[in-house]
C-alpha cells in the first residue's frame, strides 16, 4: 500500500492503495439490505441476520499480476491484497472500522510511557506446514524488513524499534527492542512513543513467517544476499493458502486448520477457493460481473472499483444500480503548489490557484466519483478538521483570484508548467485545470510522461505545479499531514518543498505524543496553517464503488488495509459441485 | 544454399548485439530510477541505495553492459525488477498462448484476405470487386479494440456463444483471431490483388489461355502461385510481427501474451524484461525473414541462392 496512487488502474505500473470508508458519516450505500446492513457486524463478529453457509468458490477480476508474495515486499494494492489473505498479522482492523483488534496476538498491553508493546500470542497457530507460529516467527520478520540488505518498502515503519536504526544502517547485528521472554509473548521496546505504531503492525510487513521455509526456499533472485521467497512462494498462517499462482490466475484454497471462528463457532474461511483471473480489460471485467461469472466487481481497493467505463451503466441500469456500495475513501487528489520553485513561490499566486479552480467541474469529469476536499486529509481519518479557520477556506471564485493576482503583480497573467502522469482519466483533469486556471489569466503549459518519469521529476521537487494523490498507510493524521508536509519530508514525500518552523514543530510534537486530543489539536492547526499557506489546492477525496452479486454475503469496502475474503459467503443454491 | 544460410545467420548475430546495445542505452536515457520504483515512495534513501547495489545500478553503464552480455552468453535473461521471477521464465510461460495466438491471427488474416484478394483480381472493376474492396477498407480503417469489444458483447455477452476473453482451448481463440482477421486481411487481399493483376498482363498467362487451359487451372496454376512472392515475404514478416505479441488484441482479450508482458514492463521500468522481449522480437524477425527467403526457392524454383 503506498503513497501515490496512479489513476486508472488498467495502467499496470504503480503501486495503488487500499481504499478506506468514510467513518460513519458520508459512506453511502445504496446496497439492498442484505449487504447494506451486514456489511460492519459481519466483519469480526459475524452477527449477520442468516448464519453463514461453509462452501463453495467464488472468481475475481484483477487488473494485474501481484508483483511478490513476499510480506516483506507486499507494499503495492495487489499485492497486498492477496498477502494479507496468506499471512497472519498481530492486530488487524475490525471489519469495515478503523478500530485496531487483536490477531494473532490474543492480547496485548501498552506500557503507559508508550514504549514497551507487550503481545500475548495464540498458542493453536500454524503454519501450513504444521510448523508452529511463534512470537520468533514475527520476529524474524522484522529482522528480514529491517535488514540493511534486503531493500524492503517497510523498512521506515518500524525504524522506530530500539536499535533498528543502528541495525538497519548495517552498524549492529541485534534489534535491542525485540524480545520473546517466552515463544508465545513478545515484547517490542521503541525509542520514542509513537500513537500509531500499532497501525502499522497491521501492515503485512509485520507477518509471522516460517524461518524453516524461508531458508529452504532461500532464492530470490534479485535478493541473493538475503535469503527471501521468490515471488510464486508461500508459506503462511492465513485463511487461504496459495494453491497456484501463474500469469494468467492466482488460486487460493481453504487453510482448513485456521485458528479463527464466526459467533457461531463455524471455522473461518467459508469459501473453499477464490480464483483471481488477471484480466487487465476492464471493460470485459463488468461484463464478467454482469454475466454472474464474478463474484463482485471492485476488487482491489486501490482502484476505482467499477470501471469507468462501464460506471455509466452501472448507475443507469436500476438491477445494476442496486448492487452497487460505494464509499468514500482515505485518499486525497491534489495539485501541489511548489512553495521554492516558480511563480508559485508567490503565496498569493498559489492562493489565487485556490480560487480559480473549479473542483466540482472536475469530479464531474469523474463521473461524480468524488467527494469535495477541502484540506488534505479525507474525512475518514482521525484529526479530519471539521471547523477550518476561515482563512484556510476557499470557494470557486475566479474573480478573487484576479484581484489576487494583481496584488501578486501579475496584472497581465503569468505561464505556469504543470507536471503530471499522461494517463486517460489524468489528462481530461489537465486540461480542464488548465481551462479554469486560463480564465483568471494564468497559462499552463502541460508536461505528461509516464508515471516513472513524472514522479522522478515530481519526487524531486522540480515541478512548479503538478497533480498527485495520496493513500493512506493506515489511517492516521500523520501518515497525510507529517509525511507531506514536514520540511524534513522535502521532496520525495514533501513535492512542494513546503517548510514551515512552526508547522514542523507541531508535526512533531503530534508524532511523538500519546494523547490523541492534543494530536488532533495539533493536526488541525497544521491543516488550518498549511491550507492558508496554499501549498496544496486539495481536489477530492476519491470515491469507491462496488458491486456485488445478490449471492454474496459478508462483503463490506474496508476503512484499511484487509479485505473481508475470510467472511464472504455465498448462497448454498451458488455452491457447484 | 547452406553458405547463404551460414552468411545470413552470422550476419543476424550483429544484428541482434546492435539491437541490444541500442536498446540498453534508450532505457537508460529514460529519467527514470527503477530502484526508486521498486522501493515506493516513502522509503528511505538507504533503502533505494540497497536496491540500487542489488540490481548493480551503481556500476558504470559499459560495465552494465558487459555484465548483461556476459550473462546473456550464459543464456541468462536476467531477473524481473517487479515480479523477482528469471526473465526467461516469464516469457516461457507465455510462449505458447502467444504462438497460439499469433497462428490464430494469422490465419485468419489468411483465411479472410487471400480468397478476397483472389475474387477481386478475377472480377477487377466490376461491381463485386467494389463491394469488397470497401469492405476491406473498411475492415483496415476499424479501432481493433473497438471491434474486439462489440464482438465480446454481441458474439460473447448477449449471445453467450463465446467466452468473455481469456485463455483456453480453441474457443478462447475464435474471437480474438476473428477481430484481428477482419482488421488485417485488407492487407492481403490488396496485395494480393494488385500483384495478381500484374502476373495476368504477363504473356504465359495469355499462352495458358491459349493452349486452353480452364479458368480456374490458369487462375490457381499460373496466376496465383507467380503473384503469391510478395504475399509470402508480407505473411513472414506479419507471422513474425504476431508472435512478438498483439499488444491491442491481447488488452482486449485479456491475453497473457508477449505484448502485455512488454506493456507492462515499460509501464514499470522492468530493464530486464524489456531487454529480454526486445531481443525476442529482434530474433524473431531476424528469423522469419530468413525462412521467408528460404521459402522463395520452394514457391519459385527459378530463384536460387549460393
Amino acid at each position: 500500500m503506498s503513497v501515490f496512487w496512479k489513476k486508472g488502474a488498467a495502467v499496470a505500473a504503480s503501486v495503488g492503495t487500499l481504499a478506506l470508508v468514510l467513518a460513519g458519516c458520508g459512506a453511502s450505500s445504496s446496497g439492498n439490505s442484505s449487504q447494506g446492513s451486514n456489511g460492519s457486524g459481519q466483519g469480526q463478529g459475524g452477527a449477520s441476520q442468516q448464519k453463514p453457509v461453509e462452501g463453495g468458490s467464488v472468481t475475481l477480476d484483477m487488473i494485474q499480476n501481484i508483483r511478490d508474495l513476499d510480506p516483506a515486499f507486499a507494499y503495492d494494492t495487489q499485492s497486498n491484497e492477496v498477502v494479507t489473505q496468506l499471512y497472519d498479522q498481530l492486530v488487524t482492523w475490525k471489519g469495515d472500522t478503523t478500530k485496531l483488534v487483536p490477531m494473532a496476538a490474543e492480547k496485548y498491553d501498552i506500557s503507559k510511557d508508550g514504549l514497551t508493546y507487550t503481545f500475548h500470542l495464540r498458542k493453536n497457530m500454524k503454519f501450513w506446514n504444521g510448523d508452529p507460529v511463534t512470537a520468533q516467527s514475527f520476529i524474524d520478520e522484522f529482522y528480514r524488513v529491517l535488514s540493511p540488505k534486503m531493500g524492503s518498502n517497510g523498512q521506515g515503519f518500524y525504524e522506530i524499534i530500539q536499535g533498528a536504526d543502528q541495525y538497519a544502517a548495517g552498524k549492529t547485528d541485534k534489534i535491542s527492542g525485540l524480545s520473546a521472554p517466552n515463544p508465545y509473548t513478545l515484547v517490542i521496546k521503541l525509542s520514542k512513543p509513537e500513537a500509531f505504531f500499532l497501525q502499522t503492525l497491521a501492515m503485512p510487513f509485520a507477518s509471522a513467517v516460517d524461518k524453516k521455509f524461508i531458508e529452504s526456499v532461500g532464492n530470490h533472485q534479485v535478493y541473493k544476499k538475503n535469503p527471501t521467497f521468490d515471488s510464486t512462494q508461500a508459506m503462511g498462517s492465513g485463511p487461504f493458502e496459495l494453491q497456484t499462482i501463474n500469469s494468467n490466475q492466482i488460486v487460493l484454497k481453504k487453510n482448513p486448520n485456521y485458528w479463527r471462528t464466526d459467533s457461531y463457532g463455524q471455522k473461518l474461511p467459508y469459501l473453499s477457493k477464490i480464483t483471481f483471473n488477471i484480466n487487465n480489460n476492464d471493460q470485459v471485467d463488468a461484463l464478467h460481473f454482469q454475466q454472474g461469472q464474478t463474484a463482485w466487481i471492485g476488487w482491489n481497493f486501490g482502484g476505482d472499483g467499477i470501471p469507468s467505463s462501464a460506471y455509466p451503466q452501472f448507475m443507469s441500469n436500476p438491477n445494476l444500480k442496486k448492487l452497487t456500495v460505494s464509499a468514500v475513501q482515505n485518499s486525497v487528489q491534489y495539485v501541489g503548489l511548489n512553495t521554492k520553485l516558480g511563480p508559485t513561490k508567490n503565496k498569493l499566486v498559489r492562493q489565487a490557484i485556490e480560487y480559480a479552480i473549479d473542483k466540482q467541474a472536475i469530479i464531474k469529469l469523474n463521473n461524480g466519483r468524488g467527494k469535495v476536499a477541502n484540506q488534505p486529509l479525507p474525512p475518514g481519518v482521525v484529526g479530519y478538521d471539521n471547523n477550518l479557520s476561515p482563512k484556510a477556506q476557499y470557494t470557486y471564485d475566479p474573480n478573487k483570484a484576479k484581484q489576487l493576482l494583481k496584488q501578486a503583480g501579475y496584472p497581465h497573467g503569468l505561464t505556469i508548467d504543470m507536471y503530471s502522469e499522461n494517463s486517460p482519466d489524468q489528462v481530461k483533469f489537465d486540461q480542464a485545470v488548465q481551462g479554469q486556471l486560463a480564465k483568471v489569466g494564468i497559462k499552463v503549459k502541460l508536461h505528461t510522461s509516464s508515471w516513472g518519469t513524472f514522479l522522478n521529476v515530481a519526487e524531486a521537487g522540480k515541478a512548479p505545479m503538478f497533480w498527485l494523490a495520496w493513500i493512506q498507510d493506515f489511517p492516521d493524521a500523520s501518515d497525510f499531514l507529517n509525511t507531506l508536509f514536514n520540511s524534513n519530508q522535502a521532496p520525495v514525500n514533501n513535492s512542494t518543498n513546503y517548510s514551515n518552523p512552526q508547522v514542523d514543530k507541531w508535526l512533531n510534537q503530534a508524532q511523538y505524543s500519546n494523547d490523541q486530543n492534543e494530536r488532533n489539536q495539533l493536526y488541525a492547526k497544521v491543516t488550518d496553517q498549511v491550507m492558508e499557506d496554499a501549498a496544496w489546492v486539495p481536489i477530492y477525496y476519491d470515491v469507491f464503488t462496488a458491486a456485488v452479486q445478490p449471492w454474496v454475503h459478508g462483503f463490506y469496502i474496508p476503512k484499511a488495509t484487509t479485505d473481508p475474503l475470510e467472511w464472504i459467503w455465498i448462497d448454498k443454491s451458488h455452491q457447484k459441485g | 544454399m547452406y553458405a547463404y544460410i551460414l552468411r545470413r545467420l552470422f550476419s543476424a548475430v550483429i544484428v541482434l548485439f546492435g539491437i541490444s546495445v541500442v536498446t540498453f542505452l534508450l532505457i537508460y536515457a529514460i529519467p527514470a530510477d527503477p530502484a526508486r520504483m521498486i522501493a515506493g515512495p516513502k522509503a528511505p534513501e538507504s533503502v533505494v541505495l540497497t536496491i540500487r547495489h542489488q540490481l548493480g545500478l551503481d556500476q558504470p553503464l559499459p560495465l552494465q553492459y558487459i555484465h548483461y552480455v556476459w550473462r546473456l552468453l550464459h543464456g541468462d535473461l536476467g531477473t524481473s525488477y517487479t515480479y523477482n521471477l528469471p526473465v526467461a521464465t516469464m516469457i516461457v510461460q507465455r510462449l505458447w498462448p502467444t504462438a497460439e495466438l499469433a497462428l490464430g491471427c494469422w490465419l485468419a488474416e489468411l483465411i479472410i484476405g487471400i480468397p478476397l484478394g483472389i475474387y477481386t483480381a478475377r472480377h477487377a472493376r466490376r461491381l463485386g470487386d467494389y463491394i469488397v474492396s470497401a469492405l476491406a477498407l473498411i475492415g483496415i480503417s476499424l479501432p481493433l479494440f473497438w471491434l474486439g469489444l462489440l464482438l465480446l458483447y454481441w458474439l460473447a455477452y448477449q449471445v453467450p456463444i463465446f467466452p468473455l476473453g481469456g485463455f483456453g482451448g480453441l474457443r478462447y481463440l475464435i474471437l480474438p483471431s476473428l477481430t484481428y482477421g477482419i482488421t488485417g486481411a485488407a492487407y492481403y487481399t490488396r496485395l494480393l490483388k494488385s500483384s495478381m493483376l500484374e502476373v495476368m498482363q504477363q504473356d504465359y498467362v495469355r499462352t495458358a489461355r491459349a493452349k486452353g487451359a480452364g479458368e480456374s487451372r490458369v487462375t490457381f496454376r499460373h496466376v496465383v502461385r507467380n503473384a503469391l512472392i510478395p504475399v509470402v515475404t508480407f505473411a513472414g514478416i506479419d507471422f513474425s510481427y504476431l508472435l512478438t505479441g498483439v499488444v491491442l488484441v491481447e488488452a482486449t482479450f485479456n491475453w497473457n501474451g508477449f505484448g502485455s508482458l512488454a506493456y507492462t514492463a515499460i509501464q514499470n521500468l522492468d530493464v530486464p524484461v524489456i531487454m529480454g522481449t526486445v531481443l525476442l522480437v529482434a530474433v524473431a524477425v531476424v528469423l522469419f525473414n530468413l525462412i521467408v527467403d528460404i521459402l522463395y526457392s520452394v514457391i519459385d524454383p527459378r530463384i536460387r541462392y549460393s
